[in-house]
């Protein structure tokens, strides 16, 4: 009897558990974040599932339908029927999960130039060496377009540098390829974890937010010996990601006409004053374009002479730190004008 | 070593584990006393020895003043346990203050400071030795005649580095009881850290992201966001420190030891007097028994009681920490104790504008408090009321849900005879419910940077 007694009680806790879970499973998916919906493809590594519904709400509030590429953006290869497309490469800056479809850069863009049709294949997570792999891959499925346009920040620097990015050079030091190695700690842990966090919402904000965590600990158990080491760290090269990055914007120019465009980081301060963090990673882009000899557009005046006027940074929003993380609505806005204003430009020359 | 880090839980249960293998009171003792120097020399092994050596001379001056009948003995001996406990207090406390302030008056320019570190929880320690000492030459209580009793009262972890301050009287008796753990009683204790932990580090360490921004840098944004943040940082500093007396209270029940209680809801105080019944409740009462009665309290007339008022809260907020704007902060809660009484008299405001009133008052006076110098002080004053340039503007949504939440906590206390963080008086079954739900929520929602707690500084 007390066996019954105790094993119904603990099956009494344990269904409390299994209530709050289904609770909390279900105001997450309303209100919180959507189950992560992503899958590892050899070429491009993690991408979204096709045609998923993502909630984001870790900054800004957005419901978006991806395409069937898993990319945020319409589901028709839009602009076959257009006179001119123009690709746009970038990371989760060009994605734009953080504000509404519309209010992307691209739609903005797109909504301008009704002629132009402008493909968003940003992702977060990709680093510039993704922008060969998507080039390769839409290569047969659309032909080529008229312009590339790709998006830079501070990020591009590190991105490039992970360890499980190889590079293939030659005696002097040439690049002959690149590409993207074997899976790293997380990817092995995202991947053992796939179907938790392919299903539940919960899930997915958890290995969000404990996978670093865990992670961490894991190597600090495997060093204990010494504990200071610090895996997965790298010199911070400009000269190396220099190499890269005009390794495979080279590539791209190869295709078409490329325009560089450069998202600097910036702190911002009272009196409407905005600093730039990090100079030489401007200077880095600005010498690849130089020596590529294509088109360059630093942002930072471009954002300084806004928020002096409107006091509203570009980046930020009300759940998340002041001016700091992706475009708001009015840095896509921004975004959107400078390069409609280079692309008319260009055309108003041509003319 | 904090109280919801890893390291703490395996002291903790370590500690259970040999408390309830050993059933003497005696060696309950050592081992709690052991276990609390562990948790003092996790900070700084090095300030060990100023808590045994401090703590041993109260010891053997208070059993001196107990055997003295000379008056003037037994006040001799209570100077050198003042002297003791307020110079160590003021060398590591208020050295270097005291150096600037001197530079300041004197218009000395140069970059003289000495390299003192602030060892951890030394204005409460110190605080509850003195109040020992004092008590015995009151006559208020009989020193212990058991040295590891008086060790571990001063030293007993739970209460250690952020209080509350215990009154010898009421604790040294517990310690002469054998420590069973009694299922109820655990429990409780169980509850009150996980309402504690709730409040820290949810909704203080939340609110901090907001705060600390916002503070930094004030003049970068509009008097909305602004008011928005004072507001936030009067919840953060309450949810800070009583989330963690609440800790404390709760660690010290599962050994069967009573705590005072610190806080009770502060912030629904309708004057300041009220407030400072409510607010840091251990501290207040402290500074009134043995510093504002010792000044004389209210027994030489209106003047010296109103003059008597205010140095306790100037010394009160010197306590807090050694700047300036602590000072500023103690001498405005003063001077609104003396007014008070004398505009009460005259007028009898309707309870929401007694309420308002103090609740804005309060809500102002936390800008010295929480600045770091005085300058950013007038700079949000100014903010505040609009006069800087113009600026962006920040709702910080995480900020203002925790706000809501505070507020609906709040708005229960006022329509309901229960208070929440007694769930122990419902069925059994809905309480372990609510626990099951809090660390549910304290999982997801807990920020992974730790904020530390506002009153280990002081």
């Amino acid at each position: 009897m007390k066996i019954v007694r105790y094993s119904l009680k603990y099956l009494k806790v344990l269904l409390q558990f299994g209530t709050i879970f289904i609770v909390f499973e279900i105001v997450f998916r309303c209100f919180i974040n959507s189950p992560s919906k992503q899958m590892h493809d050899e070429n491009f590594g993690w991408r979204y599932h096709p045609n998923v519904i993502i909630l984001h709400t870790s900054e800004g509030f957005s419901r978006i339908k991806l395409n069937s590429d898993g990319f945020n953006d319409d589901e028709e290869i839009d602009g076959m029927e257009k006179k001119q497309k123009i690709f746009v490469f970038g990371d989760s800056y060009v994605e734009a999960l953080q504000v509404s479809s519309e209010n992307n850069f691209c739609s903005i863009l797109e909504k301008i130039n009704d002629s132009i049709s402008f493909q968003n294949m940003g992702k977060s997570d990709f680093s510039p060496l993704h922008y060969i792999i998507l080039l390769n891959f839409y290569r047969e499925k659309i032909p080529c377009p008229s312009m590339f346009v790709v998006v830079l920040n501070d990020f591009d620097i590190d991105d490039i540098l992970k360890q499980e990015i190889i590079t293939e050079k030659d005696s002097i030091g040439v690049i002959k390829n690149i590409r993207i190695g074997s899976f790293d700690e997380s990817d092995n842990l995202k991947n053992k974890m796939s179907f938790l966090y392919n299903n539940s919402a919960l899930c997915t904000f958890l290995f969000r937010k404990y996978s670093g965590l865990v992670l961490e600990s894991a190597r600090k158990l495997q060093n204990f010996k010494d504990r200071n080491e610090k895996c997965n760290q790298y010199i911070k090269d400009y000269n190396e990601a220099k190499k890269r990055i005009k390794y495979i914007l080279s590539q791209i120019q190869m295709k078409g006409e490329l325009l560089i465009v450069y998202i600097p980081k910036l702190n911002y301060r009272a009196g409407g004053v905005a600093e730039i963090a990090d100079r030489s990673v401007g200077n880095t882009y600005r010498k690849i374009a130089e020596e590529l000899n294509v088109k360059y557009m630093n942002m930072e005046k471009i954002i300084k002479e806004e928020y002096s006027l409107s006091h509203k940074p570009p980046v930020g929003f009300n759940n998340s730190i002041f001016g700091t993380g992706h475009l708001n609505k009015n840095g896509h806005i921004l975004l959107a004008n400078t390069i409609n204003d280079i692309i008319n430009r260009e055309d108003s020359n041509s003319k | 070593m904090l109280f919801f880090s890893l390291n703490f839980l395996i002291l903790l249960t370590i500690v259970y584990l040999l408390v309830y293998y050993f059933k003497n009171v005696r060696m309950q003792r050592i081992i709690l006393l052991i276990a609390s120097y562990i948790f003092y020399g996790s900070w700084d092994y090095r300030f060990l020895a100023l808590i045994f050596i401090t703590s041993t001379i109260d010891f053997l001056v208070s059993s001196q003043i107990e055997k003295s009948n000379n008056l003037k003995k037994r006040r001799t001996f209570l100077i050198i346990s003042l002297i003791v406990n307020l110079g160590t207090l003021c060398y590591f406390k208020y050295t270097n203050f005291f150096i600037e302030t001197f530079k300041i008056f004197t218009g000395i320019n140069n970059s003289f400071t000495l390299n003192i570190i602030l060892p951890v929880g030394i204005s409460f320690f110190t605080f509850q030795s003195m109040s020992y000492t004092i008590d015995v030459y009151r006559k208020k209580m009989k020193p212990t005649e058991e040295f590891f009793k008086y060790l571990l009262y001063v030293a007993y972890f739970p209460q250690l580095v952020a209080g509350p301050i215990v009154r010898a009287c009421d604790m040294l008796p517990q310690l002469d009881e054998v420590i069973f753990f009694k299922k109820e009683k655990f429990w409780t204790g169980f509850q009150l850290f996980v309402f504690g932990l709730i409040q820290k580090r949810i909704f203080a360490d939340n609110l901090s992201v907001f705060v600390d921004n916002v503070f930094s840098d004030p003049l970068k944004f509009d008097p909305v966001t602004l008011w928005i943040a004072l507001i936030a940082y009067s919840i953060q500093i309450f949810c800070d420190f009583s989330g963690y007396s609440l800790m404390a209270i709760g660690i010290a029940k599962t050994f069967g030891h009573d705590f005072p209680t610190n806080f009770d809801y502060p912030y629904l105080s309708h004057s300041v007097k009220e407030f400072w019944r409510r607010w840091h409740i251990s501290l207040s009462t402290w500074l009134k028994d043995y510093l504002y009665i010792s000044l004389g309290g209210n027994r030489k007339g209106d003047f010296r009681t109103r003059v008597n008022l205010t140095t306790t809260m100037l010394l009160g907020g010197l306590w807090h920490g050694a700047s300036w704007n602590f000072v500023i902060w103690g001498f405005l809660h003063g001077i609104a104790l003396v007014i008070y009484p004398i505009i009460s008299k005259k007028i009898k405001p309707p309870a929401l504008i007694a309420w308002l009133s103090t609740f804005l008052f309060v809500l102002i006076t936390w800008i010295p408090f929480r600045s770091s110098s005085l300058q950013i002080s007038i700079n949000i004053f100014k903010g505040l009321l609009g006069t800087n340039l113009p600026a962006g503007r920040w709702l910080f949504t995480p900020a203002l849900i925790i706000i809501f939440l505070f507020s609906v906590w709040h708005l229960y206390i006022i329509f309901s005879s229960k208070k929440p963080e007694i769930l122990w008086h419902f069925r059994a079954k809905y309480t372990v419910f609510a626990m099951i739900i809090l660390l549910f929520i304290y999982v997801l929602f807990m920020p992974l940077k730790y904020t530390p707690f506002v009153y280990f500084q002081f």
